[in-house]
């Protein structure tokens, strides 16, 4: 039986900038090192040799006291409860930080909100006791240590220390690995990207309202890349590090490590599909919110729509999810990147024009100033287009046409938004055959950006995979 | 039209850039236009895409530029290169180093537009290379020739320089009449000599071998070459501990190419001209081109120089070509100093397309650009994404 607990209320209402919201907390949240020049009440990073040792003492005792005194349920209501706050418009550090990230990631406010909306949406008090019931095979094992081999006892845990280096294309990554440090007793040091290193930092201080021990356990760092000997440090001090990040950033960090085995997520593919029994003026909206949504620059982005039937249910479905964009245009105005990412887009259009120019049957819609691009084509292989809103349209004949396409991906997929009602007979059979392919997340058109919290990127179980049977020896 | 923007370069040549020229350059633009936009099946096609037609335009920059890509795969030209019944007389082809040989651009071009590549490369090859006259020099090619590499444009270029511009320092001697008059019989003098074969191994050792026979000699030397193969050269000479003091006037044309081995940095090649070579970095030009173009870009360094100018580097173009740097998201000129893609208009493509959209990246700077790198091919990505890599491209 579940322990319940009263509703949980910060002990003060945090408000950014404000010293005094950080009283009484770990010595590394001193509000003498609140980021001034954000406003966001939030600790600075650690970036020194110095200040991560101080953080990672502070952050041993208080897993000490986790161990010892803090139960699964109370780590799940802590951290909705953050979660929750987070989810309030008018919480002053999410508007000053959505501000933020809209400057440095060139995103519409408002795609910012309806992202932090998902992002945090996520971390729900059901949700996390579902991840809890469905992937720990004894929940009881995470709170106190039970009966195992040899008459010993052993408890379920997480590696003692884990490092995520995250990459910066889509905001909130660093979230659900904190959850799941977090549930698995783990001291979880997370490096944020340049771009966007504030909102690790930011959550932690929104958890340090509700829990100082849990957001101690949560060090966010952040160093220039080339500073080796922080990461050196940091790769010495985890059990387990997980990159997130381009194939080349990855590569390069892995060949310095070689001895260290570490968990790579890599580039990832996403696709659209309507099969046949499925109408297609259904699916464009949803398929236009994931589209636009974090200007496609994350692996949940569809980049080629596969439509099964007749060509003209596909140039249908080009035409009507044009309309669809144009209308999310008006409301999250495309705000132009640098210029590689600029060149690849239009590297992408220019292609566009050249295969309708030698393709009749080939055609474009576009938005305003090429706001948004659609590319029907008769025969399209999947492959990463440059996101920013450019998507491929194309026909399947059948379902052996459509597996076909996907078998011969370029890269490996992440996710199917399938524009198909999930009640549907088909659903079931059609999942298990993208499931077959290495497919890891098939959701309805319009829910691919907002992944449930037990989500298993790149196969790996969220929590399941951080998990394993401790002795109390092992555990010290 | 050919003959009409033959004579445009001939008098271009023999009488340099003004404003009636450039006027005229205009006005002989809209036709080039008119006429691609009439002869390639593609380009019009793109042009109606793009709803622009020939009687709108009022300038070269309105012309719809064909992105060099697109010539990945056959213009399908219903102009002069395909209408006559002989073949085209050279298809080039990219080196493919930027995107993998199976991404190759390819360029068919006629015999007449051979002929006026001829005349465009080496013309201002000279005018931008050569602007003391030193007169005939030896000529070392450290890259493709034509002989070893037919479907190369660089390669062409290099064979007729050579041809044109050298005097084998093995054969040091006064040219006699025979040669003058080229007699029946007399084998022909090869003018310069190269140190790469058809398989692209550069043989370090003749160059080495020849560069110390042309130190000492007393006629200028003249290397044409890629980044990789003059880094490759200066390696083999700082591990034999050899500083050769070429004559003076010796001079290095550098056409880029920096994969494939290890390339020195502008700066350090330019350091290591005059360590290994004393030849000043004045005398270094880079040049900029590409398979898609029949015209090439120099550094201005050694023409400023010579005209008595004391200007930033840039890379410019001849009076037949107009360059703009556009912003990739509107595809609109950019001011001088800021980053964007390259766009050229090229009459000597005339029989092709002239207006090119490339996706190298440069910015405009002095007379003409100078040119960063160029844009990968969208990078695979997943919950990850790499923006900032730029990697620097090459001609064929």
């Amino acid at each position: 039986m579940k322990t319940q607990f009263p509703t949980l209320t910060p002990r003060t209402v945090p408000q950014f900038g404000d010293p005094a919201s950080h009283a009484g907390s770990p010595s590394h949240y001193d509000p003498a090192s609140t980021l001034a020049r954000t406003g966001l009440g939030a600790p600075a990073s650690v970036a020194t040799a110095a200040a991560l040792d101080q953080a990672m003492r502070e952050a041993v005792r208080a897993r000490a006291r986790v161990l010892d005194t803090v139960t699964t349920a109370e780590i799940i209501e802590i951290l909705s409860a953050a979660a929750n706050a987070w989810l309030q418009p008018h919480f002053a550090p999410r508007t000053r930080l959505i501000g933020l990230l809209a400057r440095d990631l060139r995103m519409p406010k408002g795609m910012l909100e309806k992202g932090f909306d998902a992002i945090f949406g996520a971390v729900r008090e059901d949700a996390l006791a579902n991840l809890v019931a469905t992937e720990v095979e004894d929940p009881g094992a995470l709170d106190r240590p039970v009966p195992f081999a040899n008459s010993r006892t052993a408890r379920l845990l997480g590696p003692r220390v884990l490092f995520h280096s995250l990459a910066g294309n889509v905001p909130g990554m660093s979230i659900p690995p904190i959850v799941a440090a977090l549930l698995s007793r783990s001291i979880c040091i997370v490096r944020d990207s340049d771009r966007q290193p504030h909102l690790t930092a930011a959550f932690t201080a929104t958890l340090a309202e509700y829990s100082r021990d849990l957001a101690a356990m949560v060090i966010p760092a952040s160093w220039r890349a080339g500073d080796m000997g922080m990461e050196k440090l940091v790769f010495e001090q985890a059990q387990r590090v997980e990159l997130t990040g381009s194939d080349s950033t990855m590569r390069s960090m892995v060949s310095r490590h070689p001895r260290r085995p570490i968990v790579t997520r890599g580039s990832r593919i996403s696709v659209g599909v309507v099969p046949r029994e499925s109408d297609t003026d259904q699916w464009k909206d949803g398929f236009a919110t994931d589209i636009v949504m974090y200007e496609g620059l994350g692996c949940l982005t569809p980049q080629v729509i596969y439509v099964e039937g007749p060509d003209r249910r596909a140039k249908r479905l080009a035409r009507l999810l044009g309309i669809a964009l144009s209308r999310l245009e008006a409301l999250y105005p495309r705000v132009p990147r640098d210029l590689p990412a600029e060149t690849r887009r239009r590297s992408f259009i220019d292609a566009a024009e050249i295969n309708c120019a030698r393709q009749r049957e080939s055609f474009l819609v576009r938005g305003r100033g090429d706001g948004f691009v659609v590319h029907y084509r008769s025969e399209a292989a999947l492959g990463v287009g440059p996101g920013l809103r450019c998507v491929v349209i194309a026909p399947v004949a059948d379902r052996n046409d459509l597996f076909e396409h996907l078998r011969r991906s370029q890269v490996p997929l992440a996710a199917v938004g399938l524009g198909l009602d999930t009640q549907a007979n088909a659903w079931a059979d059609l999942s298990a055959g993208f499931e077959d392919l290495g497919v890891t997340l098939v959701c309805e058109p319009g829910r691919m950006q907002a992944p449930p919290i037990e989500w298993a990127q790149d196969g790996r179980p969220r929590l399941a995979d951080l998990l394993e049977w401790r002795t109390v020896e092992e555990n010290a | 039209m050919i003959e009409t923007v033959s004579q445009f370069i001939d008098s271009c040549l023999a009488d340099g850039d003004s404003t009636e020229r450039r006027e005229h350059f205009e006005r002989l633009a809209l036709e080039v236009f008119a006429f691609q936009y009439e002869t390639v099946p593609l380009y019009r096609r793109l042009c109606d895409l793009r709803r622009v037609r020939p009687g709108k335009v009022t300038s070269w920059r309105e012309a719809p530029a064909l992105p060099a890509d697109a010539l990945k795969e056959d213009l399908d030209t219903d102009g002069p290169a395909r209408n006559c019944d002989a073949p085209p007389a050279r298809v080039f082809l990219s080196s493919g180093t930027t995107k993998g040989s199976e991404h190759r651009s390819r360029h068919s071009i006629s015999a007449r537009s051979l002929s006026l590549y001829r005349r465009s490369s080496l013309g201002h090859l000279r005018s931008m290379v050569l602007p003391d006259r030193p007169g005939p020099m030896a000529v070392l090619v450290l890259g493709p020739t034509a002989a070893t590499h037919p479907n190369s444009s660089l390669g062409h270029m290099f064979e007729w320089a050579g041809e044109e511009l050298g005097f084998s320092p093995q054969q040091e001697r006064e040219p006699t009449d025979a040669d003058r008059t080229g007699e029946i019989g007399q084998a022909p003098t090869p003018a310069f000599d190269a140190a790469f074969d058809a398989e692209g191994h550069l043989d370090l050792a003749a160059a080495v071998a020849w560069l110390e026979r042309a130190a000492a000699a007393t006629r200028p030397v003249l290397l044409l070459c890629l980044t990789t193969t003059i880094t490759a050269v200066f390696e083999e000479l700082r591990d034999r501990r050899l500083q050769l003091r070429l004559p003076a006037d010796s001079r290095i044309v550098d056409t880029g190419g920096r994969k494939g081995g290890r390339a020195l940095s502008r700066n350090g090649l330019l350091k290591a001209a005059w360590r290994f070579l004393h030849i000043p970095a004045y005398l270094c030009v880079t040049e900029y081109g590409m398979t898609e173009l029949l015209s090439q870009f120099y550094d201005d360094a050694l023409h400023s120089r010579w005209a008595g100018r004391l200007e930033p580097r840039s890379k410019v173009g001849p009076a037949w070509v107009r360059s703009v740097v556009v912003d990739p998201t509107t595809l609109t000129p950019l001011p001088p100093g800021q980053r964007g893609l390259l766009r050229h208009f090229d009459l000597a493509n005339c029989e092709s397309v002239s207006a090119i959209q490339t996706l190298d990246v440069g910015y405009g700077i002095g007379r003409g650009f100078e040119i960063i790198g160029r844009a990968p091919e969208a990078e695979t990505r997943g919950c990850s994404q790499l923006l900032s890599m730029i990697s620097t491209g090459s001609q064929s």
